[in-house]
Order: C-alpha cells, then structure tokens, then sequence
C-alpha cells in the first residue's frame, strides 16, 4: 500500500469482458452446465490508482431439460455490479484488483403440458475479482479478469449455489480527462 | 455283461463331458452370479459350495415330451388346472430338466441336492474348482448360490388359561375347547356348523418336520404324501443322524386342521394333506430356498390345491451377511418368489406367514419371502383382541404393494404339543396366522369348487375386516371365513399388482413430491376392461372421502400424481370398469 501514488488523473475505462462463468451448485450444474457471459463495464478514475466500476453481467441463460419428467425449463443469473477498483501499474501493464458487491437476479422457467412454475428472485452480494491491462494503441487496452462471486440463495426449499468463479477476457477504451 | 455295460456308459458320459468342454464359452465367469463368484473368491475355489446351474433349455424333443406329459399329469392337478382356465394343460415348466445335462453335470459334482423343472436348474453340492468346470459346458446358462434363509420365531407366548369357555363357543355344533376363540375370530365354526370341513382340498403343509403324528388332535388326518427335502426320504419326523426339528410343523399342522373335541379343532379338520420337510434348528430355522422350491414342485406333481408354507429370507438383521435386502422383496427378485409365482400360475393358492421381523427396524418394509409376491397370500398376526402383535412383519413391498394381506391370530395360538399324544401348547408367530388362513382358505374352496386361486384371494381379502381401508401393518384387516365363502363375487376384477411409489420432481430450487401408481391386467377380465378407475383419499384430516383422481383406458397402466406436498398421504383405490359401465370391487395402494 505504501508503494500508491496520489495522482489525481481522471482516466474514464469503457470496456467489455467476456469469458467463463462456473455454475458452482453440483445439481444445477449437472442440468444447465457452466457457460458464458458478458460483462460491460466503465469505470471512473479520479485518483490514478483508485476509482469506481459500475458493470453488468449477462448471457447467462440456458436451457435444459429437468425433472423426473424431464420438462423443458431456462435459467438465467444476471446482475449489476459495483466495486471499487485499486490499480497499479508494472512495466507496461496495469494489474489491478477489484471488491465490491453485486446485485443479481436469478430467474428459472418450467414449462410443459403439466406444470408453469417460475422461479424469479433477486439477491445481493460481494465481488472480489483482479486482473490485469495491456495497454495496445491510443487508449485501447486488452485485460484479463478472475472474479469470485458467492451466490448461495434458498428461495424455496433447497439451498442452492449459483455463484463461482469468472474468467473473462476483453478489451477496452481508456479515456484521461 | 453288466460290468461292460456300465463301463460303456461311463466312457459314452465322459466322451460327451469331452465334446461339451470342447464348446466351452471362453469367459466362464459371466455364468456366475455375483454372490457366488464373491463367495468363491472369499472362501477358495478348494472348498464346498451350494449352488444353483441353469440350464439353456430343456434339451431336444419339447414337443413330444409335452404330449407325453399330458397323459402322465396327475389326474387332481389336470382338474386344479382345467379350474384356472389353462389354455394349454402342460407347458415348458412341467416338463422334467433334460436328464443327460444332468448326468453330464453329475460327473463334476459332489451331489445333486434338487432337481428343478420350474427353473430348468439343478441344486448341486461342489467344490468351487469343479462349478468352474460345470460353467464351461455349453448348455448351462448360469451358476448362482443356494442361498439360506432364516426365520425367527418370537419368544414362546405366556400360556392363559382362561377361566371358562365363552357362551357362545357352546352355540355351535362343535367344541373347540381353547381353540375356539383363533377360530371363532376369522367365522370359522360358522361354516363347521354347516358341515364344511375342507373336504376334498389337498393342502401341502412346506414346513419343518412332523413329530407325532399319533397325536390324538392329528389321528384322524387324511396324509396323501410324506417327503423330506432335507434328507431325501418320505420320512418327516424326527430321526437320529438327520437334520430338522419336527415339532414346528406338528405345531402347524394341528392348527390347521386338528380334531380332537373340547380341545384343538383346526379350520381345515376335513381336508387332505401333502407333508413337506424343510430343514429346522429350533426356535432359529435355517431354510434353504431349494428344498421350498423341490417342495411346491412336488405338491403341484401331485394336484395340491393349497400350499401353506412358513419361511423367511436370510436377512440383514440377523447375521449381517446380506443375501436380500428389502429392495429384493418386489415379489419376483427372490429365487422363491419366482418359484412361488410359478405355482400360482399353476392354480395353487398359497398362504405364507408374512414374517415376525416386525420388531426390526429397516429402511422400508420387514416382509419375508415369498410373502412379498403379490399373488401369494401374505399372513399377519393378531392377538386374541385383534390387536397387531408387534412381531408382525410389515410392508409394503420394494414395489409398492400393500402387505401383509390379511390377519389371523398368531399369539397365544392353541396346538398340539409335539411331544405328547394328549397335550397341547400354546404357540406364537405369523408361523400360525398362516395355517388358519390357509385352513380358512380351504373352507372358501370346498364351498366355492369352481373358484380360481385368485378369487379365493380376492375375497378373503375384500371381506376381511378392513376391507375399506387397507394399510401395510393390518393388510386387508382379520378375515371373516363365512363372509367370503359366500361373497357374491363379481365378473369384472379389478386390475392386479396396484401399487404406488413416493418420487421426488426435484427442479433445482424446490422439490415436488409425486405418486407414481402403477398396475397390470387381470387375465381373468379377458377383453371386458373397457377402463379403469382410480380414486384417491387424503389421509390427512378425518375421514375425507375418495375422490376420482383419473378414468385411463383399459392400455394404460400407469399415472403419476404431481404436485403433491411431502406430509401429503393417501390412500389410493382402482376399479375396472366394463363396457357396460360395471364397475369392479376395488384394490387399494398406499405408501
């Protein structure tokens, strides 16, 4: 920490990410599996090594038969994130760790001849991810990103884990006001 | 001459064992079961073991060994047979295993123990090396293990003496001493009033020994066989260097059907018997399920139209050593619930006790088998005040069946002492619910002749004392022998094997409960079923009543009942119904 510089920059990072998204619930995961997701986000520096992201995860969303009747269902986990952001450059990267909290909404559709249940929840939650940018062309930076997003929710009977690790790539725009 | 005859067949037999080896299957081992090939990994291929070998098929010349069977069948089992509507009198299973397979498999062995004709399989005795042999020949099919069962009698009950015999044991035509109130709870001397004793119903009693037979209660019995599958002789007593202990099959044997007035009159005093031993070690009875089989076997070559019988499968309560477990017990797993189910196919109504494991505490159920087959009439017991005793097994089957089907007394049960000519005992265990069942089955039969195995099931069952309202410890309740003789017993019956399984629907997040209720047709419908019905009631709350869950056609045979919550119960009732819209008695399922 001692080794943080105080400099009042102001950059501005739009970027997006794209990668892994572990399902960590062994009985969900044996159903819809692991996927992958979409993860805008920008940032707002005002000090150069600390700032503010705000993101979006989505893509989640799958289909899968379930049941002992096998009948066709969806689920999908989205959610908004905020975190704050602690960078610091090393040669001509910046890594960069990240903790926050998260708000997801989790959402599972059945649907047959019989039944139309739906399952649609909302939990908040905490970020902890890290990563690190390569800075390419005016700006223009690529970054690879590990989070862990914890997500036990119990909306009805069974405890279930939808939270897991992200590993994502992607690439950005740096903009110093 | 004979010297070179003999000689001759045994260089013929050798030359044959040759050529068979010759055809061997090369991996051996996928003839073994399991179980045996375990057994013979634990124990050496150096030592003894009993085993079953199935063989492929019945050798060449089906067709004519069948037209010859149907001139040597036994006259009572051609009419026991014509009674159940075969279509074809004799079949495969009637026919004997081929006997130079046999021979072929003899030379290998230490000893045959049994031949069976229903499972086209032999019960040999011999080392582990020499199955390895046996395996190799082209016509065996499979090798298992014989495997032992054991049942437990509960404690010998406190011995009551009452005061003085109740008023209404004097209102009737005979005295039955301290026997009346055993009968007199199922309505028996109801039907000895008007002179049915059973008579002409061949009984084969597959039990233990038969110690004295000299009894005053036993003297006036008609015994048509005698065998002991055990020892290999017609003798079924007790004798010096043999194995078995016959005092729980004299005890049987007097429940069912012994006379001696004021003191033991059995059920079934009039009818005919067929004697079978088993093997027996006192109040711990090891019973091996080959000599069970060998017995119902014999009882149907000689026309039986009953079989009662007392066995239990080698369980995990008693020894740990687990042969079955409960999951086995869906009514046709078990070797002696398929050898069960085979005979009554063949028209035998067969009683057996429903087990005394009701003090053990299973997964599921505490059943025995062959009691866990849906067409054999399981036996429960009941004190004198038609109270469950605790020792009586309980259901349901792995399948979901209601079991045991019906109650009779097994507590403090009156019969003759083994040991003396003029004394009595007095007895408990389901060993005993299931000779007054079977003595009240033989009642039902005289007065019904035309009746198959099945309908006199069915309306022991409907008439029994709760018929509306079966469950896995009473069954269909206590029966009443005169309500059902004379149950005016419908064309139409309701489909066979009802059952239900509790399942979960897991969806992730939440769990739905469901019942899946399954059944089969009844032959005995021909084409008449045009549907069937099923009802349900919640159990929950006060007497709710049935309500019609579903009407399927006559095709279907399943139905799932979702959406249910897991405190949820009920009580499951289905009827056919005709084209006429005739609607049958009913079967019930419950969880």
């Amino acid at each position: 920490m001692l080794l943080v510089r105080f400099n009042f920059a102001g950059d501005i990072i739009l970027g997006v990410h794209s990668g892994y998204r572990q399902l960590k619930d062994p009985g969900l995961k044996d159903i819809y599996g692991n996927g992958l997701i979409i993860n805008p986000y920008v940032s707002y520096f005002p000090l150069s090594n600390y700032g503010l992201e705000l993101a979006y995860e989505g893509g989640y969303k799958k289909d899968a038969p379930i049941g002992l009747f096998q009948e066709d269902s969806t689920l999908s986990v989205s959610g908004f994130q905020l975190c704050g952001v602690l960078r610091y450059p090393i040669w001509n990267s910046i890594s960069y760790l990240k903790c926050g909290i998260g708000y997801f909404s989790y959402r599972q559709d059945i649907q047959s001849e019989f039944t139309r249940l739906k399952v649609d929840h909302h939990k908040w939650t905490t970020i902890l991810g890290g990563g690190i940018r390569l800075d390419m062309y005016k700006g223009l930076f690529f970054a690879a990103e590990v989070k862990y997003i914890p997500l036990k929710v119990q909306p009805f009977d069974i405890p279930v884990d939808l939270g897991g690790w992200r590993l994502l790539v992607g690439i950005g725009l740096r903009v110093s006001l | 001459m004979i010297h070179t005859r003999s000689f001759m067949r045994s260089a013929l037999l050798l030359l044959l064992l040759a050529i068979l080896m010759t055809t061997a299957t090369p991996q051996k081992q996928e003839k073994f079961t399991l179980r045996l090939l375990n057994e013979i990994e634990e124990r050496g291929s150096e030592d003894s073991f009993t085993a079953w070998i199935y063989f492929r098929d019945k050798g060449p010349g089906v067709l004519e060994a069948l037209e010859k069977m149907k001139i040597s069948l036994n006259q009572k089992s051609v009419e026991r047979r014509l009674r159940h509507g075969f279509d074809v009198l004799v079949d495969e299973h009637d026919l004997p295993v081929y006997e130079p397979y046999v021979e072929v498999v003899k030379q290998s062995v230490i000893k045959i123990r049994h031949i069976s004709r229903w499972l086209n399989a032999i019960s040999v005795e011999a080392r582990g090396l020499e199955l390895e042999k046996v395996a190799k020949l082209h016509f065996v099919h499979r090798l298992d293990r014989v495997l032992t069962f054991t049942y437990r009698d509960p404690a010998p009950g406190v011995r009551i003496e009452p005061e003085e015999m109740p008023a209404e044991a004097k209102a009737h035509v005979l005295d039955y001493g301290l026997s009346f109130d055993q009968n007199s709870q199922l309505n028996v001397p109801l039907l000895h009033d008007m002179g049915y004793s059973g008579k002409g119903i061949l009984i084969c009693m597959l039990d233990s020994g038969f110690n004295n037979l000299t009894h005053e209660a036993l003297d006036h019995l008609d015994i048509g066989a005698t065998w002991d599958f055990v020892n290999g002789d017609a003798d079924v007593y007790d004798q010096e260097g043999q194995m078995g202990n016959g005092n729980h099959g004299t005890h049987t044997l007097s429940v069912i059907a012994g006379f001696e007035q004021g003191e033991l009159i059995g059920p079934a005093y009039g009818a005919s018997f067929l004697l079978g031993k088993t093997e027996n070690n006192e109040w711990e009875r090891h019973i091996e399920e080959d000599h069970w089989i060998a017995g119902a076997e014999w009882a149907d070559s000689l026309g039986a139209d009953i079989i009662s019988s007392s066995l239990g499968y080698r369980d995990q309560f008693t020894h740990g050593d687990v042969d079955y477990t409960w999951q086995h017990l869906d009514g046709k797993s078990t070797i002696v619930a398929r050898g069960a189910n085979i005979a009554v196919d063949r028209g035998i109504l067969i009683v057996n006790s429903a087990g005394n494991e009701g003090l053990s505490v299973p997964p599921e159920n505490t059943l025995v088998s062959p009691s866990d087959s849906p067409r054999v009439l399981a036996a429960g017991a009941i004190d004198s005040k038609g109270d469950r005793v605790n020792f009586s097994s309980t259901g349901p089957t792995a399948d979901g069946r209601i079991k045991p089907d019906v109650m009779a007394r097994g507590a403090a049960v009156y019969s003759a002492d083994p040991g003396n000519p003029v004394e009595y005992d007095l007895v408990d265990g389901t060993s005993f619910s299931c000779p007054l069942t079977a003595g009240v089955a033989a009642l039902i039969l005289e007065i019904n002749p035309t009746w198959t195995n099945d309908d006199v099931m069915e309306t022991m069952k409907l008439t029994a004392s709760r018929s509306d309202s079966p469950d896995n410890r009473y069954g269909w309740g206590i029966l009443d022998a005169y309500k059902a003789a004379f149950y005016p017993l419908k064309s139409l019956h309701a489909p066979r094997d009802f059952a239900v399984k509790r399942l979960e629907n897991n969806y992730g997040f939440f769990i739905q409960y469901v019942d899946q209720l399954s059944w089969t047709s009844d032959p005995r419908n021909g084409n008449d079923v045009k549907s069937y019905r099923i009802y349900a009631k919640n159990l929950q709350g006060q007497d709710r009543p049935f309500e019609l869950v579903d009407e399927v056609d006559s095709q279907t045979f399943g139905l799932f009942r979702r959406a249910l919550l897991s405190d949820e119960t009920f009580l499951y009732k289905i009827t056919s119904v005709s084209h006429t819209g005739e609607e049958s008695d009913p079967d019930y399922a419950r969880l």
